[in-house]
């Protein structure tokens, strides 16, 4: 047990390493609707300038103050992401590169036609048009910039009246001298001298101390920006799937008849995995005061949750490794694409559209939908496991496919109940707060289609139309309804009143993904087929 | 087709083969029942791909609370019946079964009373006014007879043209207390063009057509002044144009301005600007001839005057709709035929009494009025991001309400919920709008969906369990 309990103090000590920051990180700042820490906000600016959260190593609190302190050195740093190939060609950048500093797209001589052909394509009333996104990315990218380079992005100070806080060009007074003394201190604490940081950080306390003099009540507590300051350094959904796929690897590598305590490492590290999702879910709940379910990435932190929560329940009742591994690995595919398409999955903490603001009910109907979407999943990845079954022989796999084919009907079974009950409290709270219990909006639309397709597979099966093939192959072929009623109306459809949800982008990754799926179902029926003339 | 029979089916009702039987067993097969699912379910996919392509109202109207769809919800509610009545005499076992599928009856029961019974509509009232109409989603046709100083309702008819549209040949007819009414055709999605036409009645106000150019600008524009005004005007950006019919009818706001005045044939101008008080210029001009205002070179050319002028509106019929486009018919009343664009009025005449008719969505008196007093919104700090929109209200008795988003008014029945608002030009609220309801079917439809949940539930769980305390 002693092994245990130090590999899981590893796991956890691990997390603190990478958490080195700017002095100037725990500043606090008012940015896009809520009060943040510097690093927070310097972070989301560097995801929209940039695409990535920070810019070549350099911490971005640090690169993004240089540009106030001193615009020149950042004006010529190639940190805006331009990929839209048309728009590359619009500006004739060189078509190669991806990445362009701001001197050469602002003075850019063909900026003004540029964006004359955005309002064109705007008048038009066409939607989704590439280009147009592309161009409107670029005027996001240049009026941050901006203001970041004039100070009005820089709004460190609370007011004395009113909760517009004060930017940079209009600090006055104390503030405004001490933000001096700051910007010279952090001038030379960039040279790297470990005295000049001491310096800096004093300045920044100083600071600290004048800002909240101006008005107590609106500056933020110190413990409340460190506890977001904490769950920025620590990745915890990072280092939840790397959980998992340690995991994963010790449950193969048990499977082959090693000792039990490898079976015992693999739960535990699961758990471990567990511990941190649940940890870092409850950090976001504490910084923005609601359950993180009201925007795409949150969803699929949440159904990544839901994955591996049922398939430990269901792998610890049924004591097969091959649930467990199934749903570790729907989670991890969940977390990998959270952190990798962060333009798609805005992980972000915003504020919220007034219709959702503090409401129960609404809390209660996303958790529980969305919580039946991690049920249908793990369904998913146990008809993914057990078709492999029908590849490689049926007759030599009769067990194995009929104990996965009673995983996935329970499976299904929760996921159809968790869903009528969802849909059901999504009417409940429609009801409440616009007076209609169905209003056949098509977010709740295609929930109800994801449903219909799960009832019709669950009463085919029982009037014998789908036996065990039909089972796998209806659940993998019913989830890309739950694809549309989860991705699809908010990226694809773009119509109704859950538009605050609305995105943009990903639909070749979760086309390739329904493809992939479609072909293997398509493939495994073909084999199946053959080997039965064969037999015959 | 392999299909597994449940053996208790066939004990039960074996020896009578009647009809009924017969009907029963087929409309309880579990086959037809994956069918109507399957049908639901495509039914609502073509509708989100409709409301995608096109506007909620048409997705509404063709698809959602169309007749088959009625239709099928219907059969499913018979197969439910039937499957429940095939299963008798019921055995403790069948408790979950029979809970989930009457909770889905009772569930589309509910449905189709708030669908006939219920009212689902918008009320908007601007700060200050008060208001006792609410705007339901169906659309109808109105006729007021308009007398000096009232104008009363004479008929009034439901009117949909979406699924069913009226074509040159086969127009629909209203036989109103003014006669026949033909609507001979109907632009679900049509963008308005107005026109102005020479009158010969005198007292129909002038019109003239226009052209503005300079480096950055060439518009052309009708401009018109209508009986009921004292002047008409078009606002262009920083410039203003007025066509009035005495100079004693309109004072400069002192901007950029040119004001036209109309003396029968003959059409005079002054031009003021926003630094002198008087008129920098004046003159006559006609039809043909350019002047220079002298704002940033522009060059205004009027191009046709009409001393009196009717309008005449016509639509140019779009494929989809866009943010300007809204519905159209063409109406055919003794002799005269005219395009009449949704929530807008056509004037008729019958033995020289005036007439209105209206096509727009139906109105529904509430019997009692609402006096919106403030609105306000919450903004997220140091952003025009909205963070809740509250009205307060005035009733009939003189009590204030606060009405919000989440938090209704509950009064006589109705519920009264924030809905939206609209601004003003400046950003600053005008309107307030309420979504009002009544709805009958509303403790039918949670039952339903309490037994539902029930029943799902307890045949996951409770029947499992059950199971195993029999093996014990």
């Amino acid at each position: 047990m002693k092994i245990l309990t130090v590999l899981a103090l590893l796991n956890l000590w691990s997390l603190n390493i990478l958490a080195s920051s700017s002095p100037l990180s725990g500043l606090a700042i008012q940015d896009r609707g809520r009060v943040k820490p510097l690093d927070s906000f310097s972070r989301e600016s560097m995801q929209i300038l940039y695409g990535k959260r920070s810019f070549q190593g350099k911490d971005p609190t640090d690169f993004l103050f240089v540009c106030l302190v001193q615009p020149k050195l950042c004006q010529e740093q190639k940190f805006f992401q331009v990929r839209n190939i048309r728009l590359k060609q619009a500006l004739q950048l060189s078509e190669q590169e991806n990445y362009f500093s701001p001197g050469e797209i602002s003075t850019n001589p063909h900026l003004p036609t540029v964006m004359a052909e955005l309002s064109q394509i705007e008048e038009s009333g066409e939607k989704g048009d590439p280009l147009a996104e592309a161009i409107q990315t670029l005027q996001s990218q240049l009026g941050l910039y901006n203001s970041l380079v004039t100070g009005v992005a820089w709004r460190l100070v609370p007011p004395k009246e009113g909760d517009a806080w004060i930017a940079y060009p209009d600090f006055s007074g104390p503030v405004k001298e001490q933000f001096h003394t700051l910007s010279k201190a952090f001038a030379s604490y960039l040279a790297g001298d470990p005295v000049k940081e001491r310096e800096l950080m004093e300045a920044v306390d100083e600071f600290v101390k004048l800002a909240r003099a101006e008005n107590e009540t609106l500056y933020p507590e110190r413990d409340l920006l460190d506890r977001e300051l904490h769950f920025n350094s620590l990745h915890p959904f990072m280092w939840a799937w790397v959980s998992y796929l340690v995991a994963i690897l010790l449950l193969a590598f048990s499977a082959s008849g090693k000792p039990v305590v490898i079976h015992r490492l693999a739960w535990l590290s699961g758990l471990c995995g567990l511990g941190l999702h649940t940890y870092g879910f409850a950090l976001r709940t504490l910084i923005t005061g609601r359950a993180p379910v009201s925007n795409m990435y949150e969803t699929v932190i949440w159904v990544a949750w839901g994955a591996v929560f049922f398939s430990m329940i269901f792998g610890a009742v049924y004591k097969r490794v091959r649930i467990l591994i199934s749903g570790l690995s729907v989670s991890i595919l969940c977390l990998i694409l959270a952190d990798l398409a962060p333009t798609i999955l805005d992980s972000s903490l915003q504020p919220l559209m007034p219709v959702l603001r503090s409401n129960f009910w609404l809390t209660v109907h996303v958790l529980v939908i969305t919580i039946s979407y991690a049920a249908f999943f793990l369904a998913l990845g146990l008809a993914d496991w057990g078709l492999i079954y029908f590849l490689r022989g049926e007759s030599r796999f009769q067990k194995e496919i009929k104990e996965v084919t009673q995983v996935i009907h329970r499976t299904l079974q929760v996921g159809v109940i968790l869903l009528a009950a969802g849909i059901i409290l999504g009417g409940v709270w429609a009801d409440y707060s616009w007076g209609r219990f169905w209003g056949w909006d098509p977010k709740e639309t295609w929930a109800l289609i994801a449903l219909l397709g799960y009832l019709a597979l669950l009463h085919g099966r029982l009037a014998g139309w789908f036996r065990e093939f039909g089972m796998m192959a209806g659940s993998i072929i019913s989830f890309s309804l739950v694809i549309m009623a989860w991705y699809g109306v908010n990226y694809v459809l773009g119509a109704g009143l859950h538009s605050y949800g609305f995105g943009a982008g990903g639909i070749g990754y979760v086309m390739t993904f329904v493809g992939i799926h479609m072909v293997y179902v398509i493939f495994t029926y073909f084999v199946r087929q053959q080997k039965k003339l064969l037999t015959n | 087709m392999k299909s597994t029979v449940k053996s208790d089916k066939k004990s039960i009702h074996s020896g009578e083969a009647s009809h009924f039987r017969k009907a029963i067993r087929f409309l309880s097969s579990l086959k037809l029942a994956v069918l109507i699912i399957v049908g639901l379910g495509i039914i609502s996919a073509v509708g989100t791909i409709i409301e995608s392509r096109y506007d909620t109202e048409t997705a509404q109207k063709l698809i959602y609370h169309s007749w088959y769809m009625w239709v099928l919800l219907s059969l499913l509610a018979t197969v439910l019946i039937a499957v429940m009545v095939d299963r008798w005499p019921w055995k403790s076992r069948h408790i979950g079964f029979l809970f989930a599928h009457s909770g889905i009856i009772l569930l589309l029961v509910g449905a189709y009373i708030t669908h006939k019974w219920g009212i689902d509509g918008t009320m908007r009232f601007e700060i200050g006014e008060e208001n006792r109409f609410v705007f339901l989603n169906e659309n109808e046709l109105t006729i007021y007879r308009s007398s000096e100083l009232i104008t009363t309702k004479v008929y009034s008819t439901r009117a949909e043209f979406l699924s069913s549209p009226p074509e040159e040949k086969n127009p629909k007819t209203f036989s109103t207390p003014i006669g026949t009414i033909f609507i001979e055709e109907f632009y679900p999605y049509a963008l308005e063009d107005q026109k102005w036409l020479p009158s010969d009645n005198k007292k129909d106000g002038p019109a003239l057509r226009f052209q503005l150019e300079n480096p950055f600008v060439n518009m052309t524009e009708w401009i018109s002044k209508e009986r009921e005004e004292l002047y008409g005007v078009r606002n262009l950006g920083p410039a203003r144009i007025v066509l009035t019919l005495s100079d004693q009818d309109y004072v400069p706001l002192g901007g950029h301005e040119l004001v036209l005045r109309s003396n029968g044939d003959a059409l005079s101008y002054k031009v003021y600007t926003k630094e002198q008080k008087q008129p920098v210029s004046s003159g006559e001009i006609r039809a043909g001839q350019t002047l220079e205002p002298g704002w940033m070179k522009t060059v205004f050319r009027v191009l046709k005057y009409l001393p009196s002028a009717k309008r005449e509106s016509q639509f140019k019929k779009l494929e989809r709709p866009n943010g300007f486009s809204r519905a159209a018919i063409r109406v055919r009343h003794k002799d005269q035929t005219e395009w009449l664009g949704k929530n807008s009025v056509l004037k008729l005449y019958d033995d020289g009494q005036l007439y209105y008719l209206a096509y727009g969505r139906e109105r529904f008196d509430l019997g009692f009025p609402l006096k919106l007093l403030k609105f306000e919104i919450g903004r997220y700090q140091g952003t025009r991001m909205a963070m809740s929109y509250e009205s307060e209200v005035e009733l009939e008795d003189g009590r204030k309400v606060l009405i919000s988003m989440n938090e209704p008014l509950k009064h006589h029945g109705y519920t009264f919920y924030q809905a939206s608002f609209e601004e003003d030009s400046m950003g600053k609220p005008r309107a307030s709008i309420l979504s009002v309801n009544w709805d009958p079917g509303r403790w039918l439809k949670y039952f339903g969906s309490l037994l539902i949940v029930l029943g799902a539930f307890y045949m996951a769980y409770l029947r499992k369990i059950n199971k195993k305390i029999k093996e014990k």
